[in-house]
């Protein structure tokens, strides 16, 4: 996501003075400390706050990056107070109430409600008695909540006065009109802070860290001019964020429904051109009937009953010329799987005489099955080499071709076709049905698919040789769906990125315009799309 | 007797020839076969004149080499094609007969595929016992039969492209209404659907009205193929040398258009999704580019209409809810023209070409639009989604019809005025279709339609990215 990139370029831009022109008129930075300075002490001498340990004066080597005229440098305990929290014991439960009941008590976990940058209240609020109990402290509205552990960096203004537990160093400004600069300076070196947090496994910073960090400190007209001018920015950021979003999710709903839309188009005859010389499937039809025939009288299979003719409303969309519907009973042979008596299954290490078996869809993989590691020396159902295997119960729809010989058990319905056809389509057609099966299970604690709803589905039957063109085509393009997937988890560098010349780009902006843009050419590529457009041109 | 039963019987015999491979090819053979037949037949009215000489060569004629049952066959007729070919492409227009020019454009972009010519012969006799101008009621027919080849053509084809059922194309010319003597155009007329229903509608009784509808109904095609089927159809509606322009409307600047350029009604169906070349989009001003074809032809169609013409068309949902580009095409639109109605088109209706939901406009240059009243016409009780063999059927439009004339808002209809369209960025979706679970397109409309709802978000995210930049150029650092 760009937009997360681009508020950090924002806020980098404005913590070095580069957003907004500075004006010569401003009263100096350096004024404006002093007054801070003087505001201090008074609150000092008042005794509402504590004395500090003067902190050494900012030395050259930790200034990152040169400022602005009229601009200085300061240290966090400069500009602010930094309070840390408690918790009252857990195990007291007079020291807790319901939100809105005391005062409000703030944990980083609390921190993803706030709202516009704005913390109100956690999940608990303390009571009066668990306050005094612990060393939390009350932060006053307005002043600036930052975690320091667990994590580091989570920022929010205080909505009301509040106090926090140990896992914050908040930021109570001396002077209130700097808490913007303040919020925004902080969180521009949240990273910064983190990478230098003590601590390996759980990190955290201390009050003294804090109160040593150092932010750039502009006029304070300046610092409201660039306030503006952030806020402006990052309501722009949000709406980039919420557009990229959407379009993350067209992507990937895209590369979801892409294979299944081309499965569509293959096994409605929409993805190759029909050839006028082709058998037509009708012919190739009787053919099959007459094999069926064939196989029954000798013995091979058992006598089906016969399947019901096709009525005008079952058929669900047109068929190109030469095609013809047929049922799944009528061109393949079907074997509903039975599970071998359970003392014949064993680990295949230990076995001599045995026939691979597979309860169900375990070793179903995308398109060929895996190995199973068990053997049966009594199978029941046999599926032959090249079957195309369904799951038949909970969960039902997937499919797989087997290339040998295996038992199938009960979960498994082995689907042979005749007559030669390649049995790469019948995989697709079925895989194109997975929705529409899982649809048609039935059973209350395990859905299943019967043998009848098998034989009976409709199926759309092409020339044998248009087949062999379909999964030819279907192939290469599932290896294109695959290619579009791969493009996102591609680095950037390897990616085309000629096509953000394509927009007329202002010079001083092309940074910014990059680093927008790199999201947005990552997805499938042009070129990747044209394949898979000249693929369907192809035979035209 | 229907005419799927001539399209099927001709190609059942064209499939045993060797030179066809192709559904294409089978096509372009039979158009330019019923295009001599049906040149032959204006000939027989021309010659009716006392000065005609007539343009096709005496023994290229169709009456004398191909009307004959027992005629020519074999390795002669396939020779004798050649020849005719050779002369046709290299016709005399020395003096300038449109007629001549005609005939050899379309000869110069067809070819003979067929090698056999006894399976020729089979073919031409079949044309012949099923193809009969001068029935007046055949040329439905003859309609009907190159559709259906049409058809052939798009179920295997690409997206964009497609044919206009006729109760669409019937509805759209009737709503706009245009008059004889107006000038009639459809920049992307296909096959002419459009046309040939606005020339159904005018009852021609005198020499005048003849003539003036011969100059009045026009034509652009880019495509070569439905651009000869447009000319034969036209041909066959009684227009003697058909105002088409093989040519691609979009190629023009529009700021170029001259006055005689310009008409009275425009219909038609752009094709949708965007197939163009880039440099096609410089012919629109530059804050109107786009890649989106039927985009482009609004802008151009807005452009091409004199003051107070007016405009039926078919636009893909996205322009509706469109932003970016789009919505800069739409305030053009709601300024210069009164976009007085939108009728949302229940799905399928282009089935099986595309699933696409789709929209008519109708709109009037000249006067600002004031609002928009919207019309969702519903899918008829009893139907799922139309298909080949239910396509929505004239009698669907009853509902729209009746409302057209007496609108009241209900809850498929109503009225928006424009301050709220503005007000919405030039939201144009109303009284849409309630949200359906999501039906799996073919696959180049899925990519034509993720291209677009990509684009859309991608004018979006540019839209915000050059609010970005404003924000950050305003007070640039000196």
């Amino acid at each position: 996501m760009k937009a997360a990139e681009l508020r950090q370029s924002i806020l980098q831009a404005a913590v070095q003075g580069k957003l907004v022109p500075q004006d010569l008129h401003d009263e100096p930075a350096s004024v404006l400390l002093e007054r801070i300075h003087a505001e201090k002490a008074r609150l000092v001498k008042e005794g509402k706050i504590k004395k500090e340990k003067p902190l050494p004066p900012i030395a050259e080597d930790e200034i990152p990056y040169d400022l602005p005229e009229g601009w200085v440098w300061c240290r966090l305990s400069d500009v602010g107070e930094i309070v840390g929290g408690s918790t009252p014991d857990t195990s007291n439960a007079s020291y807790y109430t319901d939100p809105g009941n005391g005062i409000p008590w703030i944990t980083p976990a609390d921190m993803k409600n706030a709202i516009e940058n704005t913390i109100y209240r956690g999940k608990k609020d303390i009571t009066a008695d668990g306050y005094n109990s612990c060393s939390t402290r009350i932060v006053p509205k307005g002043s600036i909540i930052f975690s320091s552990r667990a994590p580091i960096g989570l920022i929010a203004f205080a909505g009301n006065d509040l106090c926090t537990n140990q896992g914050f160093k908040s930021v109570i400004p001396y002077i209130m009109d700097l808490r913007n600069w303040i919020y925004y300076s902080l969180q521009n070196k949240t990273e910064d802070i983190i990478n230098r947090a003590p601590g390996t496994t759980f990190k955290e910073v201390s009050g003294t860290f804090m109160q040593k960090e150092i932010i750039p400190l502009p006029p304070l007209a300046e610092q409201q001019r660039i306030v503006a001018k952030v806020n402006e920015l990052m309501t722009l950021c949000d709406e980039l964020e919420a557009a990229e979003q959407e379009l993350e999710a067209l992507e990937n709903r895209f590369e979801e429904y892409l294979p299944k839309s081309i499965l569509q188009a293959a096994v409605q005859g929409k993805l190759v051109h029909q050839d006028l010389h082709d058998e037509p499937a009708s012919v190739l039809l009787e053919r099959i009937r007459a094999e069926k025939a064939r196989l029954v009288k000798e013995g091979k299979i058992k006598k089906e009953k016969p399947l019901p003719p096709i009525t005008e409303d079952e058929i669900p969309y047109d068929l190109p010329d030469g095609w013809i519907w047929s049922r799944l009973g009528d061109i393949c042979y079907i074997i509903m799987g039975q599970s071998p008596d359970g003392t014949s299954v064993i680990d295949k290490r230990n076995v001599i005489n045995g026939i691979e078996f597979h309860q169900g869809k375990s070793y179903f993989s995308d398109k060929y099955l895996k190995r199973s590691t068990q053997v049966t020396t009594d199978p029941k159902k046999i599926a032959m080499e090249n079957s195309v295997l369904l799951a038949v119960r909970a969960p039902v729809g997937s499919v797989n071709i087997t290339t040998r010989e295996i038992c199938i058990g009960r979960g498994l319905c082995a689907l042979l076709p005749l007559c030669k056809m390649t049995s790469d389509f019948l995989f697709y057609f079925l895989k194109s049905m997975e929705e529409d099966f899982v649809s048609k299970a039935t059973g209350t604690t395990f859905i299943a698919i019967t043998a009848e709803t098998i034989r009976n589905q409709l199926f759309p039957l092409p020339p044998l040789a248009e087949q062999q063109r379909i999964v030819a085509k279907v192939n290469e393009l599932m290896a294109l769906c695959e290619e579009i997937k791969a493009v996102k988890t591609k680095p950037i560098e390897q990616r085309d990125t000629n096509r953000i010349i394509d927009f007329p780009v202002a010079k001083q902006e092309e940074q910014l315009q990059l680093a927008a843009r790199g999201e947005i050419s990552k997805k499938p590529s042009a070129e990747l799309l044209q394949a898979i457009d000249d693929m369907f041109a192809e035979d035209e | 007797m229907a005419v799927s039963n001539t399209t099927k019987a001709l190609k059942d015999i064209m499939r045993i020839d060797a030179g066809i491979n192709g559904d294409a090819q089978y096509i372009e053979q039979i158009a330019w076969l019923l295009f001599l037949k049906a040149f032959d037949f204006k000939e027989k009215d021309w010659e009716l004149e006392d000065d005609y000489v007539p343009v096709i060569p005496e023994e290229y004629r169709w009456r004398n080499w191909a009307e004959d049952d027992e005629g020519i066959t074999g390795d002669a007729l396939i020779e004798h094609v050649e020849n005719m070919f050779r002369a046709l492409r290299n016709l005399d227009v020395s003096d300038g007969d449109p007629r001549k020019f005609l005939v050899r454009d379309v000869m110069e972009g067809v070819n003979n595929f067929m090698k056999s010519g006894t399976l020729l012969r089979q073919v031409i006799n079949k044309i012949n016992a099923d193809i009969n101008f001068e029935e007046v009621k055949t040329t439905h027919l003859f309609n009907g039969i190159y559709e259906s080849m049409l058809k052939d053509l798009q179920s295997a084809g690409k997206a964009g492209e497609f044919y206009t059922p006729r109760p669409v194309t019937r509805f759209v010319v009737d709503k706009v209404n245009p008059q004889l003597g107006e000038i009639v155009l459809d920049p992307a007329c296909g096959t002419g659907g459009f046309l040939t229903s606005v020339i159904d509608r005018f009852e021609i009784n005198t020499t005048d009205e003849y003539r003036t509808l011969q100059k009045t109904i026009k034509g652009i095609e880019k495509k070569p193929f439905p651009f000869l089927l447009c000319v034969t159809n036209l041909i066959a509606h009684g227009i003697d040398v058909p105002l088409i322009r093989h040519d691609n409307t979009l190629r023009h600047p529009v700021d170029q258009y001259r006055l005689e350029d310009k008409v009275d009604v425009i219909v038609t169906n752009p094709p949708f999704g965007g197939a163009e070349e880039k440099a096609i989009s410089q012919s629109v001003p530059a804050e109107l580019r786009t890649t989106e074809t039927a985009d482009l032809f609004l802008v151009h169609i807005m452009a091409l209409l004199k003051d107070g013409g007016r405009c039926g068309m078919v636009l893909p949902d996205g322009f509706l809810f469109g932003t970016g580009v789009k919505a800069a095409i739409k305030k053009k639109l709601l300024e210069g023209n009164n976009l007085h109605t939108i009728v949302r088109l229940p799905k399928d209706v282009f089935a099986p070409y595309t699933n696409i939901n789709t929209n008519l406009l109708f709109f009037t240059k000249g006067k600002p639009t004031q609002g928009v009243w919207f019309y969702r016409l519903e899918m008829p009780q009893g139907y799922k989604h139309f298909s080949k063999t239910r396509p929505m059927l004239d009698e669907h439009f009853a509902p729209v019809h009746e409302w057209w004339n007496n609108r009241k808002e209900s809850e498929v209809s109503q009225y928006v005025p424009v301050e709220d369209i503005i007000a919405a960025e030039y939201n144009l979706d109303f009284c849409g279709f309630p949200h359906e679970t999501t039906e799996i397109l073919p696959p180049d409309e899925f990519i034509t339609q993720y291209r677009q709802e990509k684009a859309i978000l991608t004018d979006r995210i540019e839209s915000i990215l050059a609010k970005i930049q404003t924000a950050l150029a305003q007070e640039d650092v000196q």
